[in-house]
């Protein structure tokens, strides 16, 4: 079968972007593979068939995040497919060591589980913000909130992940003086 | 360098490497399934060979002077561009006939207002995400088939609010217009602030202002949802 101008663009953008997609899934789902890879297959076959959207659309990129972003609020809004569940006690952590630049003292699969421990909006914020260099306002755009809950959310899960990863505030002022410093709230 | 972000990166050592190779086909066959199912939801009823051969002179009418229909560019990833397709200026449409937009007091469904149709159209009804105006007569009573009809609906959840320097005011208000294949879609920003999206068949022959004053006529109320893809 010949493929057509929609399959040949489509196929291009898969080949090129994919794995980007993925690991943003990966970190909105705070590290289920499993989760990520549907999330990308389903956001990638709306795109598919949206494609002639996409055409319109001044960056296929920003689409796919918007259709991953919003596949991902679905996908966590539906109660039998929950990954995350509420519990009484936090769990058990492996020390982290002494918290002198929390990111490279702590491994992978802790700061997947502190992750974990944020509320979604809050961890997609950070991620929107943090890992894919949005805007406040993309971002607020995205989660169909204001700019306001973006600035606030993304602040308050830093914090978060300071403190589950064993940083807080003795870690953050730590920290500063020899890497660069957070960006401040609203940033 | 952002901290965070390298804290972030660290969590993604378990993969997927960022060189892993990829191939498509598996994504590929999923949206070509997802389209199919969606067109069998959308096209269930539509006379088929009707459709094509209406389809095929709608195109014919509707090609330009010297058939300057725009090839498809595959755009680079991440590199998309808006197509924009110079809206038909009055008396400038290559359709021979156009048919009139003409006031429209009949049968209204529930969730839209349309005050003027083409003329012999009437509005067939609508569910919470669109509205169809077809021919009076369509066989086709399907409000979720489009073919050949004009659709009402919000902007899908999944397409960005369009920027750029809009092409058609509608009631003085941004509207992009723009030409896939056999349809023209206006999507523009209504009185109440929501982004709507109109999609015409190209067979109505009309003009960018004939275009603007059917959307202008169009009320989208509050209990319309948007869609998705």
């Amino acid at each position: 079968m010949t493929p057509s101008p929609r399959d040949e663009e489509f196929s291009a953008f898969v080949t090129g972007r994919r794995v980007a997609l993925l690991r943003t899934a990966c970190l909105l789902t705070a590290g289920d593979q499993h989760l990520a890879e549907d999330l990308v297959q389903t956001a990638l076959a709306r795109m598919y068939v949206a494609w002639p959207k996409v055409r319109r659309s001044e960056s296929a990129d920003a689409y796919a995040r918007r259709v991953l972003v919003n596949a991902y609020i679905d996908e966590v809004r539906r109660p039998r497919w929950r990954r995350e569940q509420t519990v009484s006690d936090p769990p058990d952590r492996p020390d982290t060591g002494p918290p002198d630049g929390w990111p490279d003292a702590v491994d992978g699969e802790v700061i997947r589980a502190a992750l974990a421990e944020l509320p979604r909006r809050m961890r997609a914020a950070v991620v929107l913000r943090h890992w894919l260099d949005l805007s406040v306002e993309e971002t607020a755009s995205l989660l169909d909130c204001s700019e306001g809950t973006v600035k606030s959310q993304t602040a308050k899960g830093i914090a978060r992940l300071r403190s589950l990863l064993g940083g807080g505030a003795e870690a953050t002022s730590r920290t500063s003086r020899t890497r660069t410093m957070l960006p401040a709230e609203g940033s | 360098m952002n901290d965070v972000k390298d804290m972030l990166a660290a969590a993604l050592d378990r993969g997927p490497d960022p060189g892993q190779p990829v191939n498509p086909a598996g994504d590929l066959a999923r949206g070509r399934r997802l389209l199919r199912r969606r067109r069998l939801t959308r096209l269930a009823g539509a006379a088929g060979v009707a459709g094509v051969a209406a389809g095929i002179v709608a195109a014919v009418l509707t090609l330009g002077p010297a058939g300057q229909s725009a090839p498809h560019q595959p755009p680079a990833a991440g590199q998309h561009t808006r197509h924009q397709h110079a809206p038909p200026a009055p008396g400038q449409h290559p359709a021979r006939r156009a048919i009139k937009l003409v006031s429209y007091e009949g049968y209204q469904a529930p969730g839209y207002q349309v005050s003027e149709v083409p003329r012999g159209w009437v509005v067939q009804g609508a569910n919470a995400f669109a509205l169809t105006v077809a021919p009076a007569g369509d066989p086709d009573k399907s409000v979720d088939s489009f073919t050949g009809k004009i659709a009402v609906m919000l902007k899908s959840r999944d397409e960005p609010a369009p920027k750029g320097q809009p092409n058609l005011q509608v009631a003085g208000r941004p509207g992009f217009l723009d030409r896939q294949g056999d349809t023209w879609i206006l999507l523009y920003q209504d009185k109440a602030g929501q982004w709507v999206d109109i999609q015409f068949p190209a067979k109505l022959g009309w003009d960018a202002p004939q275009f603007a004053k059917f959307a202008a006529g169009v009320q989208v109320l509050g209990n319309a949802q948007p869609g998705r893809g």
